[in-house]
């Protein structure tokens, strides 16, 4: 990869804005006249103004797919821009080598007054394309949008969901060798959000790079090998999106609470050290098997022939779940062409079952088998009520389980030391993600949690051991 | 292709012109498709459309003649009708006005468009030049129907007429473009300009013939020079001063580059 040019080159580059850029006139004077004139600004920046971005050095290659986290205001915007030239750096440089497309605002620059239809033909044409050479383009645009018979009404009429959805298929429908996204597909239904999403996965299949910006980690995690994490416009964190997302949700998660002193030192001691500029990012070698507490029995190999879930002699029957629960669930039901042959089975002490008892172990074994080459292969299994409503998920995000995995037979299981949920009927639902696109997405259990002989109320029933240490009645001690 | 799209302030003028003699190649296709699109977005939710465009100056003629006919404006001396010449020097001046207006804020109007394409400075420049000759071009039917009507129906006149009135828009835009830049930096100079430029059309001999103490307007100011010049040639086949009109249209087209220049470097540096 990195042998070929990258498709954009960004080299210490910086912008600097005016806290309020009115106030000081002269100085703005100043600085335009500087900046026509060639000359470098003859003054110091002070407290009136601030780095919006600082220092930042990026080269991304075809193929490339970087996640840019932070929190607001942290500058991922401005580094967008600058990276996508629509903003000049006021220090460094930005070489580029190839095609840009950038969806930073909702509705990628609409004209509110005109039709659909005439901004998508402004934007082919600012784009640099022709639209009458391209007739094709201009249909796939409309029709991936689902825009339907309002192409033809003002863009003010629109709703959200339908600017972005035409923005992003203006987008990704020009070719580019770069796409650059900031938080834009967090709008729309979850329909059009999934087809979005497979759109971006078969443009990086492709080669096309990408620059993501979102808030949501698992859309970090899910579609980009690389992550950068910009903190007060300079980089504080470069390395793989499995490190640096899980370093900012810990941050994330101390800045949300009050936290001591020594807590937070501990912190910032293990927070990743800013990149070195001689340092090569790299993905770890995927584990084959995660475990979020410690002292875990080991599954099955995955060679076992009792491994029941792809075991030839057992049927797995999709759990009979009316059609409105499934849509409770998530929305509707995904089903495509890339996953056959899936099945599952639910296991206490290695026998199938339906019923687990509150607080007992269990295991949940899968297998499907993919019948194309696909990227960034991860599955979640989340645990429904009965009435749709999500309770647990477990995903092999973590610990990147099943990233690499290009195509074949996939057989997975899950042990649950202890569910925790209390009695009553559940759900427990499979989705096979590309990146964060859906590939086969069902409900593929009914689980009943029968009770112990104890009492459980409400939702959760902890696993816990109760202790009386002393009862005193009058003055006679009563040792338990 | 292998270029560099920005280097912030430290980019050399040599650098800067090589991106502008790159601009420049696409700039007449997405000018002219900007063009159109502002030309609609301005009138595509009225329900006459682009007559209105042409209603404008229709109006100030309509006005002139009238207020001739009743006597209320007379005035003696000149070369051609007191309609013809208020009319024509009052467009010729809105002509310039407009333009000036129009590049003088052309930042903070295409501040969406730059926020979210990477157009290139030039094509920004390109549409103003097609807007500012589009809303020019509403304008000649008036005079040249006024002209017509006053019996001035020489040909060649007409046609020089026609060739020398864009330097009215090009002043306009070449001031604007060299201040747009400045707007940034305080808002107050857009609303100066347009407040200060209404007195400047009184001394440019607009409407009123520049007699008197005024006439050193004729020899100084390069608007005074254009309008005056124009409006003689469409008349009378000749100019008013000739090498006068000759060295501001050099001067429009030099300061017309500078102006591209400014614009160039500043467009994306000050957002």
């Amino acid at each position: 990869m990195t042998n070929s040019i990258p498709i954009i080159s960004a080299a210490d580059i910086g912008k600097s804005f005016a806290r309020n850029p009115r106030k000081n006139v002269s100085r703005g004077v100043g600085d335009i006249l500087c900046n026509i004139c060639c000359m470098p600004l003859t003054f110091d920046r002070d407290d009136q103004e601030f780095w919006a971005v600082e220092n930042v050095s990026l080269d991304i290659y075809p193929g490339d797919a970087i996640g840019i986290i932070g929190r607001n205001g942290g500058g991922k915007t401005t580094l967008m821009k600058l990276l996508a030239g629509l903003l000049t750096p006021s220090r460094g440089s930005v070489q580029i080598n190839g095609e840009i497309q950038a969806l930073i605002n909702l509705g990628a620059g609409f004209n509110q007054r005109l039709s659909g239809r005439e901004n998508v033909i402004n934007g082919i044409a600012l784009r640099g394309f022709n639209a009458n050479k391209y007739p094709d383009l201009f249909e796939q645009i409309i029709d991936f949008s689902e825009i339907g018979p309002f192409i033809d009404s003002p863009v003010e009429t629109y709703s959200s969901g339908m600017k972005s959805r035409l923005g992003f298929a203006l987008c990704a429908f020009l070719e580019p060798d770069l796409i650059v996204i900031d938080e834009a597909l967090s709008v729309g239904d979850i329909a059009f959000q999934n087809k979005c999403r497979m759109q971006l996965q078969s443009m990086k299949q492709k080669g096309v790079a990408m620059l993501l910006v979102s808030h949501s980690m698992t859309n970090i995690k899910q579609f980009c090998d690389r992550a950068i994490w910009l903190k007060d416009g300079k980089v504080h964190a470069d390395g793989t999106a499995e490190d640096i997302t899980a370093d900012y949700m810990l941050f994330m998660d101390e800045q949300s609470t009050n936290i001591a002193p020594i807590r937070q030192a501990q912190i910032e001691k293990s927070t990743r050290k800013p990149v070195n500029k001689s340092d090569k990012w790299h993905v770890s070698s995927a584990p084959a098997i995660y475990t979020n507490t410690q002292d875990k029995p080991d599954l099955k190999n995955e060679g076992d022939t009792s491994f029941l879930a792809n075991n030839r002699n057992f049927s797995w029957e999709r759990p009979a779940i009316s059609e409105h629960i499934v849509a409770e669930c998530y929305g509707g039901f995904v089903e495509m062409s890339d996953i056959s042959d899936f099945s599952a089975v639910l296991l206490t002490d290695e026998t199938p079952t339906d019923s687990v008892q509150v607080n007992q172990p269990f295991t949940i074994e899968y297998s499907f088998h993919l019948d194309r080459q696909v990227r960034d292969l991860n599955v979640s299994l989340v645990f429904h009520t009965i009435d749709g409503e999500r309770l647990a998920t477990i995903s092999t995000l973590n610990g990147n389980l099943l990233k690499k995995t290009t195509n074949g037979r996939v057989l997975c299981g899950v042990l649950i030391d202890d569910l925790c949920f209390a009695p009553g009927e559940y759900i427990a639902t499979i989705s096979i993600h590309e990146g964060s696109a859906y590939l086969w997405r069902d409900a593929i259990l009914s689980l009943k949690i029968s009770p112990q002989r104890y009492m459980v109320w409400n939702k959760i029933s902890l696993s816990y051991e109760y202790r009386v240490f002393e009862i005193t009645v009058g003055t006679k001690k009563i040792e338990q | 292709m292998y270029f560099k799209l920005a280097s912030g302030v430290l980019q050399t003028a040599r650098q800067t012109l090589l991106d502008m003699r790159r601009g420049v190649k696409s700039a007449p296709a997405q000018g002219w498709h900007l063009a159109i699109r502002d030309i609609r977005i301005e009138y595509v939710q009225t329900k006459l459309g682009l007559f209105w465009a042409f209603l404008e100056p229709l109006v100030i003629a309509f006005v002139f003649i009238a207020l001739r006919r009743n006597g209320v404006l007379e005035i003696n001396g000149l070369d051609m009708p007191f309609a013809l010449f208020a009319v024509c020097g009052i467009l010729i001046w809105q002509s310039f006005f407009d333009s000036l207006m129009l590049a003088l804020s052309s930042l903070q109007r295409a501040g969406n468009l730059i926020g979210n394409y990477a157009v290139a400075p030039e094509s920004l420049i390109a549409s103003m030049i097609f807007r500012s000759h589009f809303m020019m071009i509403m304008r000649l039917p008036i005079i040249l129907g006024l002209a017509t009507f006053y019996g001035y129906t020489d040909i060649l006149n007409i046609i020089v007429f026609i060739l020398l009135m864009p330097m009215a828009v090009f002043a306009g835009l070449a001031l604007g473009f060299l201040a747009a830049p400045f707007t940034l930096a305080s808002a107050d100079l857009k609303i100066a300009v347009g407040v200060f430029s209404r007195p400047l059309m009184y001394l440019s001999g607009a409407i009123f013939p520049l007699t008197g103490g005024l006439e050193i307007f004729l020899y100084y100011n390069p608007i005074a020079i254009i309008i005056e010049n124009t409006r003689l040639y469409l008349i009378d086949g000749r100019f008013h001063d000739g090498s006068a009109f000759g060295f501001v249209c050099v001067g429009v087209v030099g300061i017309f580059l500078l102006a591209s220049f400014a614009f160039h470097r500043t467009m994306r540096a000050f957002l």
